[in-house]
């Protein structure tokens, strides 16, 4: 149990902070900004907040700001807010409705806050506008 | 396996976790409130803050009120704080300071 990774069970409520994690899973509803180097987040799962990773997975709901080295959003996912990467895979069926940042740079562009009208269904959508 | 709510060593978290039926594991450090069915906070993990659920094991540290209906403290437990249960077990060796009272 104990070599075991760390992860937010299927109907499970979290929100808060989580540090030091190396590897995390979620299923579960969880609101929280997190720096970690891989990040699943399962097919029953709504994440909302910030993600910085080497790697993330997305197979559910997701609503934030996420920078990622890689992502892969499978068939399942669904996407708001804005996703930075350097590589990127997507597919069939994934939905986005975010902005798609290539090769970000910190110190250039700050990004501002989260873009896209989303349309995602069963989520309350905040509407969020597009922007330049 | 999915279900299972597991905080594993190196882990901090902060926060509130309501999982009602099910079961969370905690090795590393959790800091705030946890509901759940069944709550195990093993040996070396640091708890501070509300617990309620219907099993708790406790087998690491933790400081703050715990609400059960089962209740097992190990013998590598350190336990300070208040404690509502209307079943307890206590393994020898095990620091409790606080107070221990039933379930109202």
């Amino acid at each position: 149990m104990s070599d075991q990774q760390s992860s937010i069970g299927i109907g499970a409520k979290f929100k808060g902070k989580i540090t030091g994690a190396k590897a995390l899973e979620i299923n579960g509803d969880v609101e929280a900004d997190i720096d970690i180097g891989k990040i699943t987040i399962g097919q029953d799962a709504h994440f909302k907040g910030g993600i910085k990773a080497d790697l993330a997975v997305i197979s559910g709901i997701y609503e934030g700001t996420m920078q990622a080295e890689s992502i892969w959003l499978t068939d399942t996912s669904r996407v708001s807010g804005e996703i930075r990467y350097q590589s990127l895979q997507m597919d069939r069926g994934a939905a986005l409705n975010c902005r798609v940042v290539y090769n970000w740079d910190d110190t250039d562009q700050k990004p501002k806050k989260s873009k896209s009208k989303d349309k995602v269904e069963d989520q309350p959508d905040d509407i969020i506008e597009e922007d330049k | 396996m999915s279900e299972i709510t597991y905080i594993s060593k190196e882990v901090s978290v902060e926060g509130v976790l309501e999982a009602d039926d099910l079961k969370v594991v905690v090795a590393g450090s959790f800091s705030g409130n946890i509901n759940a069915n069944e709550v195990i906070l093993e040996e070396g993990s640091r708890f501070d803050g509300e617990v309620d659920a219907r099993i708790i094991v406790i087998e690491g540290e933790l400081k703050g009120k715990v609400k059960s209906y089962q209740l097992k403290v190990s013998e590598t437990a350190r336990v300070d704080g208040e404690l509502q249960t209307n079943s307890i077990e206590v393994a020898s060796g095990a620091e409790i300071a606080g107070s221990i009272s039933r379930v109202s």
